[in-house]
C-alpha cells in the first residue's frame, strides 16, 4: 500500500501512514490549523478507506498535536470515525493520545474524543524541555 | 423534549455562554424562559442548576490557567470536541425541524446582550455544521435572529408585516396600516417551518398571547397574528405568499356545477362551483346530514359526480385520474 507522508509547516501537521507490515506506523503530530482543513485531510481519510480494505493485524494511530482549530477538530472526529468501523469490525485498534504534560485543555479533548468514538484510547503525557 | 436532550442542550448553551468573559445575568434570564417554555416550573431549577454548573465550571477552570498560557481569542480545543460530542447526540433524537430551533434559540442567547463574538459564533457553526445545515439557512438564521433593522433582511425568505413602502427587490410584504416596527417572518424551506419576530412596542398578538420585542417566536401552522389596525395575519395567509415565489407549486382546483346523486336517486350534492388557489385553506360548514362528507369524497376523487367536474391545474379529477396521482391526501374522521 502506498504511504503518505507530509512534512509539517506551521499550520499544517505532520503526518505520517504506513501500513508496512514489517514496520507500520501511522502519526499526526505538530499544529493543525489548515487554511483548507478538509483538502488538507481528505487524502488521509481515502488512505484509511483504502486501509480497512485489507488492515493489519493490529492498527495503531499516534495523534500527537500541540494545536488544533475548530475545522481540523471536526476531521479529526471523521478520522476517528473510520477507526470505529475499524474497531467495530472487529479489527485490534488503538489511538495513542499525546498530550503535554501541562497542557489541561489537549488532555481534556483527548478525553472527549475517546467519549464519543467506540475506540480504545491511551493517553499519553509527555514533557517539552 | 426529552430528559437527555434538555442536558444536552444545556451544556451547549453554558459552553456558547462562556465564552469570553463569561455568562451575563441576562442570558441567564433567557435560559430560564427557555426551559419554562418546554418542562414545567419545578423543574427548571433543576436544569439551571447543571447550565451554571457547566459555565461556571469551565470559568473556574479558564481562570486557573491565565497567566500560565495564552487561551484568549480562541476556542479552546476541548469545547469544539465536546460542542461536536453534544452534537452527535442531539442528532439521535431529534429531527431536522427541532434542530432548525435550537440552532435559532443559540443564536438569540448570543443576541440578548449582543454579545457577538467570534468564538461564539465559531461553536454556533459547528453546531450548524453537525446538524448538517446548508450555509445559507444557517446564515438565514443568524441574520434574523440579529438583525434588528428590516432594511437589512430582503431575502426570498423573509416576509415584512409593516405599513412603510416597499423598497426590497427579494423579501415579500404584506402592508398593515400605522403598525409601529415590523412583524417579520422568515421561512426555513429544508424544515418547512416558520420564525416570527416584532420590532416594534405596540401590542401584537400571537395566537392571543402577547408578542414581545426582538424575541424570536415560531410560527405553527395555524398560528394568527393579531395586528393594532387591519386584519390579521393567518398562518395560510404567510404559506400562501411563500407559495407564489414557487411556479412549480402553482395550483388551481376549480368545481364547477358538481352534482351528487345517490343510487337511491336522492340528491347529495348540488350545483356546487368554487374555485380556489394554492396555499389556501377551506373549511366547508354543514349540519350533520347536509352532505359534507358526500361533497369531500367527490372533490377528492373517491366517488365521481352525476353531472359537473372538478379540475386541478386544468386536468378533470374523475377523467383523467391518473395524471393527479399523489397530488391528493385525504384523511377522513374515523367513525
Amino acid at each position: 500500500m502506498r504511504i503518505i507522508k507530509i512534512e509539517g509547516t506551521d499550520d499544517t501537521p505532520q503526518v505520517t501512514f504506513d501500513a508496512n507490515p514489517e514496520n507500520p506506523f501511522m502519526e499526526i503530530s505538530g499544529r493543525s490549523l489548515p487554511e483548507d482543513v478538509v483538502a488538507f485531510y481528505d487524502p488521509i481519510l481515502e488512505w484509511l478507506d483504502e486501509y480497512a480494505e485489507n488492515p493489519l493485524e493490529k492498527t495503531v494511530l499516534n495523534i500527537k498535536l500541540e494545536y488544533f482549530n475548530t475545522a481540523s477538530s471536526k476531521l479529526l472526529l471523521d478520522i476517528l470515525l473510520k477507526l470505529e468501523d475499524l474497531s467495530e469490525a472487529d479489527h485490534d485498534v488503538l489511538v495513542r493520545w499525546h498530550y503535554p504534560d501541562d497542557d489541561e485543555d489537549m488532555e481534556e479533548a483527548g478525553e472527549e474524543y475517546e467519549d464519543i468514538v467506540e475506540v480504545p484510547f491511551e493517553q499519553v503525557s509527555y514533557s517539552i524541555d | 423534549m426529552s430528559e437527555e436532550i434538555l442536558k444536552a442542550l444545556m451544556q451547549l448553551f453554558a459552553i456558547i455562554a462562556k465564552q469570553d468573559e463569561g455568562v451575563v445575568l441576562e442570558e441567564e434570564k433567557f435560559v430560564r424562559i427557555f426551559l419554562a417554555s418546554q418542562i414545567s416550573k419545578s423543574q427548571v431549577e433543576e436544569y439551571m442548576d447543571l447550565f451554571i454548573k457547566h459555565s461556571e465550571r469551565e470559568e473556574k477552570k479558564r481562570k486557573k490557567k491565565e497567566g500560565r498560557e495564552d487561551s484568549t481569542g480562541q476556542v479552546k480545543m476541548v469545547d469544539s470536541v465536546r460542542v461536536m460530542g453534544i452534537c452527535r447526540k442531539i442528532n439521535k433524537t431529534l429531527n431536522h425541524k427541532q434542530k432548525v430551533i435550537v440552532l435559532a434559540r443559540l443564536f438569540e442567547l448570543i443576541n440578548v446582550e449582543k454579545k457577538l463574538t467570534e468564538q461564539r459564533m465559531e461553536i454556533i457553526s459547528v453546531v450548524a455544521d453537525a446538524f448538517n445545515l446548508t450555509s445559507k439557512e444557517y446564515k438565514e438564521i443568524e441574520n434574523f435572529v440579529i438583525q434588528d433593522d428590516y432594511r437589512e433582511l430582503d431575502s426570498e425568505s423573509v416576509l415584512i408585516i409593516n405599513d412603510k413602502e416597499h423598497t426590497h427587490t427579494k423579501s415579500q410584504q404584506i402592508l398593515s396600516e400605522s403598525l409601529h416596527g415590523s412583524v417579520l417572518i422568515l421561512q426555513i424551506k429544508s424544515a418547512d417551518l416558520y420564525f416570527l419576530k416584532y420590532t416594534g412596542k405596540q401590542d401584537v398578538f400571537l395566537n392571543s398571547t402577547n408578542v414581545y420585542n426582538n424575541r424570536v417566536y415560531l410560527f405553527a401552522p395555524g398560528s394568527v397574528i393579531k395586528l393594532p389596525k387591519g386584519k390579521p395575519v393567518h398562518y395560510s395567509d404567510v404559506v400562501a405568499r411563500f407559495m407564489q415565489e414557487l411556479e412549480i407549486s402553482k395550483l388551481s382546483f376549480i368545481v364547477n356545477d358538481l352534482q351528487y346523486r345517490f343510487k337511491t336517486g336522492d340528491i347529495g350534492v348540488r350545483d356546487v362551483s368554487f374555485s380556489v388557489d394554492h396555499g389556501k385553506l377551506v373549511g366547508i360548514m354543514g349540519a350533520s346530514g347536509s352532505g359534507k362528507t358526500t361533497l369531500v369524497n367527490t372533490l377528492s376523487g373517491i366517488t365521481t359526480p352525476s353531472s359537473g367536474e372538478v379540475r386541478i391545474n386544468g386536468i378533470n379529477l374523475h377523467h383523467n385520474n391518473g395524471e393527479l396521482e399523489g397530488v391528493i391526501g385525504y384523511i377522513p374522521q374515523d367513525d
